[in-house]
Parts: structure tokens; sequence; C-alpha cells
């Protein structure tokens, strides 16, 4: 299977070759690793001839332990006494040259600082202002997190949370550092290109959209076909029913996050329902779920056509079932389907899936809390569809109103999750950071809209993005992006419609277009088949503004002309 | 002692890149001048060995022993055969 690849430049302050090759070894990405000599951080950053940075790289790894940044926190170390200001200066320094480098990456990783050997020194002056090792510490990874909160693309990771999940047993190794200069073990390495590749997977899109649960042992204790819901372990004076409460309290949470819920259960269906519906302790409720399969069908054909109906791929699917043999059918079958080995024990289950990161966001928008609702929407559509003989007919039906607007500051989130996480309409796919996003559309010659959709059924929030650079009197269209979600209805042709109106208002005729072939974008060039534009053998194509339009009833469109 | 050096090796081998990873057979070199192994290879080998003979058997090896008998560890058969001798009385 081919890779993505990732370009990471990495510096540390002690031999960092073990991470770099066990990051080379893990399985996400192509990594392409650059490590600067070991020891070298203040040195590499402030040299701009550095070969490192050269290219610019999806990554800058910077990680430094506290001793290597503030000589000032070392005198600690030696039981002296010490100003916190001045360590704060130190800080603050090693962030004015981070900072040097910000142009030449995408994103900057800074491991939060933990000591480079376990320290026990007096327990009375842990947190002793002047002399308190805890104390200073904290005060180091607060205050470079002040700093790094005012920057975009700069995430501080919590390497404690690696510490703490090892031990300090299991993280720290003397030999190591006698020997290689290396303090961290290899357990300790593998949490952190766990949390690294996690945090890369969110900011670039990659993460999970839809969480597809089995109900017996899972969602609850019990098999509510032999017990009866009555009998069913949730809640209540009961440790396994407190640990299936509070697991569907966390699936909730996940829902509010915008990630979309479905059940897959082997199960009566009115009785699976009934005990949903009527047990008092039920978190969730069947208004929480935007499909299910409760049958005894094959699980895996269950949800792959749960996933069609949602207009997903697989590779959005995270399973949770409590039985092996249910979870090692739907791997066998469906091996783009994430499907992780649940706990033995339920009282786990809770625990287990705030470490499951597969649905980290690097931010929820507005569109996100109401995935579920925009989801359901799209059912009662699509059941009205089924009704008319041609999709022309079902569109004129939806009083479709589409709104297109100017970019502006409260759409930009949003924008720039559609420009990174939309797969199957879209015509370039390229993926840019914030910054990359904000400084392009600074850009006078370039010009980006988003695009919203309401109909009769509800409301979809912005589920497009479309933007031109022009150049000499020629448009050349560079995103031309739609949510799946809403594929089919004819907002496609309104944007080009839009498109052609602008160019025109502009004195523009020639629109020039290039479609980027993905694994996934198939749905944008069959459309462009359809308009002509594309073939298989030809995918670049030009539109002329003054072309006949195309032919869009009963749709109203808001544009944004009247501010160009 | 084929279970501790099996354990060492696929520990070793999550450092490696694939060229490099070594196969788990008598005849592999280890120390010798047909090895692709580095002396960083080396390091990390040892420090493995030992943390894991440690942990299964409660017997210690140091680096300084394995160092000492560098000789005696050309390949992943004379390793296994250097651990069964110096552990024999275990």
């Amino acid at each position: 299977m081919n890779k993505n690849k990732v370009t990471l430049n990495l510096l540390s302050s002690f031999n960092s070759s073990n991470f770099a090759n066990l990051l080379k070894n893990s399985n996400d990405f192509d990594w392409e690793i650059h490590e600067a000599d070991y020891s070298q951080i203040f040195q590499t950053l402030s040299n701009k001839n550095s070969k490192m940075w050269r290219t610019k790289s999806n990554i800058t790894l910077i990680w430094s332990t506290p001793e290597s940044i503030s000589p000032e926190f070392n005198k600690l170390l030696e039981n002296k006494e010490i100003d916190s200001d001045i360590i704060k200066q130190d800080v603050f320094h090693f962030f004015s040259c981070v900072k040097l480098i910000q142009n030449n990456t995408d994103l900057v990783i800074l491991p939060s600082w933990i000591l480079r050997e376990p320290y026990e020194g007096s327990i009375a002056l842990s947190y002793s202002k002047n002399l308190g090792v805890e104390y200073n510490l904290s005060l180091m990874n607060h205050y470079l997190s002040e700093l790094i909160n005012k920057e975009k693309n700069f995430y501080l990771v919590n390497s404690s949370k690696w510490l703490s999940n090892c031990g300090a047993i299991n993280t720290y190794n003397s030999k190591l550092w006698y020997l290689m200069k290396n303090p961290f073990s290899n357990d300790f390495f593998k949490e952190a290109i766990t949390d690294i590749t996690f945090l890369y997977k969110s900011l670039k899109g990659l993460s999970k959209k839809l969480l597809i649960l089995d109900l017996d042992n899972t969602l609850w204790g019990g098999i509510v076909g032999d017990d009866g819901w009555k009998n069913l372990r949730i809640g209540g004076h009961d440790h396994l029913g407190e640990a299936f409460k509070d697991f569907q309290n966390k699936i909730k949470s996940l829902k509010k996050s915008g990630i979309l819920l479905a059940l897959c259960s082997k199960n009566t269906e009115s009785v699976a329902i009934e005990a949903i519906q009527k047990h008092p302790e039920m978190v969730l409720s069947m208004d929480d779920f935007v499909n299910f399969r409760i049958n005894w069908d094959d699980k895996a054909k269950n949800i792959a056509d749960m996933t069609k109906e949602l207009n997903l791929g697989l590779q959005s699917v995270v399973f949770l079932d409590d039985s092996p043999f249910e979870r090692a059918r739907v791997k066998e079958m469906l091996p783009e389907v994430v499907v992780p080995d649940l706990p033995i024990n339920p009282e786990e289950y809770p625990n287990f899936l705030s470490k499951l990161h597969y649905f980290d966001s690097a931010y929820i928008s507005e569109e996100d809390k109401k995935r579920a609702e925009l989801y359901k929407s799209e059912f009662k559509r699509e059941k009205l569809k089924q009704e008319f003989k041609s999709v022309s007919q079902w569109v004129e039906t939806l009083e479709l109103k589409v709104t297109i607007e100017n970019i502006k500051n409260e759409n930009l989130p949003r924008a720039i999750q559609l420009l990174n996480k939309t797969n199957q309409l879209n015509l370039s796919t390229r993926r840019l950071t914030e910054k990359e996003f904000t400084n392009w559309i600074k850009i006078s010659s370039n010009k980006l809209w988003t695009i919203r959709a309401k109909d009769k059924f509800g409301d979809y929030g912005i589920i497009g993005i479309l933007s031109l650079s022009t150049k000499m009197k020629v448009a050349q269209l560079i995103d031309f992006i739609l949510s799946c979600r809403v594929i089919g209805r004819n907002i496609e042709e309104v944007m080009i419609e839009f498109i052609k109106e602008f160019c025109r208002k502009n004195k523009i005729q020639k629109i020039n277009g290039k479609y980027i072939k993905t694994k996934k974008n198939i749905p944008l060039f069959e459309f462009l088949r359809k308009l002509n534009l594309v073939s298989s053998k030809n995918y670049s194509f030009e539109i002329n503004s003054n072309q006949d339009d195309l032919n869009l009833t009963n749709i109203e469109i808001i544009k944004p002309f009247s501010k160009n | 002692m084929d279970k501790i050096v099996t354990k060492t090796i696929e520990k070793l081998n999550e450092l490696l890149p694939a060229k490099k990873k070594l196969i788990n057979e008598d005849s592999t070199p280890l120390i010798s001048k047909n090895s692709n192994l580095d002396s960083v290879d080396l390091v990390n080998l040892f420090i493995n060995l030992e943390q894991i003979i440690q942990k299964e058997k409660k017997l210690n090896l140091t680096f300084d022993d394995l160092i000492e008998n560098i000789n005696q560890l050309e390949t992943i058969g004379s390793l296994k055969y250097f651990l069964t001798q110096k552990f024999k009385n275990e």
C-alpha cells in the first residue's frame, strides 16, 4: 500500500536516532526525516543556511529538555536558589529562536518539557518559587504554552502523558544516556510517535467520521434478547452498570463534537429499540444515531451498506464490538475499517475510548456540532428522492437556496476544514495549513468563496469552496470543493455558473482548470465529464465564461457581487 | 536462551530499516566484517539483551560482559552459545 510521504525535521537536545528509526518504521506514513546534530537546537534554528531549511518540511519537531534550554533552571538541580524571571527569559529566548523557522515548515511540534532523568528533591521545596524544580518546570511549560497559543501551526504536545503511560521506570534508561546520550526508552518514544501521528492526521483532516457500535455487552451489560431490557446493566448502583453509563456518556460527547454514530447489532430490531427507548439509565437515544442495522445479517455487510448510505468511505469508520469473532470478521472483510480490540473488562471501556485518538480534531466548527442533524435531514431527502422518477424532478422539489459568500473571518475554520477534509468532490485536493490558507487568500489576484446551502428539510451549513487565481485576464480554477453530503443536487452546476458570471463581470473570458486525480475524487471527474470538460485522456479543461448557462430551475442563488 | 535472543532481535529490528533487519537464524552475522550493524545498533542490541535477560530470567548480564567477550559474538548462533555457557550453572 502506498503511504503518503511526510517530511519531518528533527532537532533535539539528545541523541534522537532511536526515535527517528522507530518513526521511520511506523506504519501510517512514509516518513522522511532530516535530523540535526543533537544538542545543536539553537545553532540549527538560527542558521538560515542550514541544509535543513532549504526545503519546506511538513513538520519540524523540536524536542528539548528543560536542562538544555535554561541554565538558570539547571541551578535548581544543584539545589541553588534561582530567579524565576530569568527562567522565563530563557523560555522566551528559546521560543524566539523557534519562530525563526516558522516559514520553513507547515507545523512546529514541541513536546512539553520533562526532566532528562528522574529527580527527587526535597518534598517541602518542590513547589517553592526559588528552589522548587516542579514549580519552575510547570512555569516553563505554562509560559511556553502561552507563547505558542499566540501562533498558528505551533503545537505543544504533552510528554508528561507519555511518561505517565510508561511509568518512570520504563521511561528513563541511564545506560542509554551514558552510552548514547539518549535519556528515553523506546516504549516512551512509541507513545510520542502515536500522539504525533494522531496530531498530524487530525490537522490533515484524516480523522475518522463515523463510530459504529454493537449493543449487547458493548453499550450495555447483558444480552437484551435473553435478559430483557429491564435487566440490562446500565447505571444504577452497580460497578459494571456505571462503567457502561460512563462509556455511553463519552460516546455522546463524541457526537457533540461532530462524530456520527450508528448501530450494528445482531438482535431483533424491535427488542433492541425498545431497550434503548425504555431503559431509564440509557444515555444514548435513537435520535443520536444517524443510521442503524439491527438484524441477524453479516455485520460486515451491514457496515458497508450503512457507510455507503451516508456517502462516506470505509476509511472513515471505527467499529466497536465486544465480540472477538465479529471484530475478526469485520477486519477481514473490510480492512479499511478500524476495529480496535475492546478491553475484556467493561470497566476499562470509558478510559479505552478516551485513549482512541481516531476522532481527534484540531477545531470543532458549527457544522461539526450539527452533523448528526444534517445527516438525518439527508435521509428525509433520500426518501423523497425515491418517490421521483428523475433527479432533476426531485431537486426541483427541495426548494434549494444556495448562498455564495466571499471568504470572511467567521467562515475560515470551516473553509480550512473543507479544504483539508474533502476528498470526493475536490478538484486539486490541495491541503493547506491555516497560515498557508490565510496567506493565500490575502493575495489580491486570488479569490475564494464559501458555499452555503439549505432546503426545506434543513440547513446544510457551509458545504463548499470555490477559488480562482487570475492573471492577465485569464482565470485559473484552483479549488472546486463540495461536501459529499450534497453531491448531485445541482449545487455543482450552480458553482460553475457562478464562476462564469464572476469572470464575465470582471471581463475574463477564459477559465482554465485541471483535474488532479486521486484515489478518491472520481465523483468530481464524473461531474466534469458530464459537462464534457474532461475525458479519461485529458484532465485539463477550459471554460468560456460566455458559454451558454446550464439550466438550473427552482434554485435560489444569493451571490456576493454587490461587494466585489 | 533461544527465546531471549529472539526477543532481543525483535526489539532491535524495530529500530532497523528494512534493508538492515536481522533474520533470526544462527548464521546471521552480528559482530563481524559481514555484519550490517553499526556501533549504535550494537549498543541497542546489548542494552536490549541486558534488559530482557534481567526481566525474563532474573540474570545479570552487563554491558561490559558483552564488550569483553565481543570476539565470541560473531553470529546470532555464537551469541546463543555464549549466553548458554555463561549461565549454564544458573
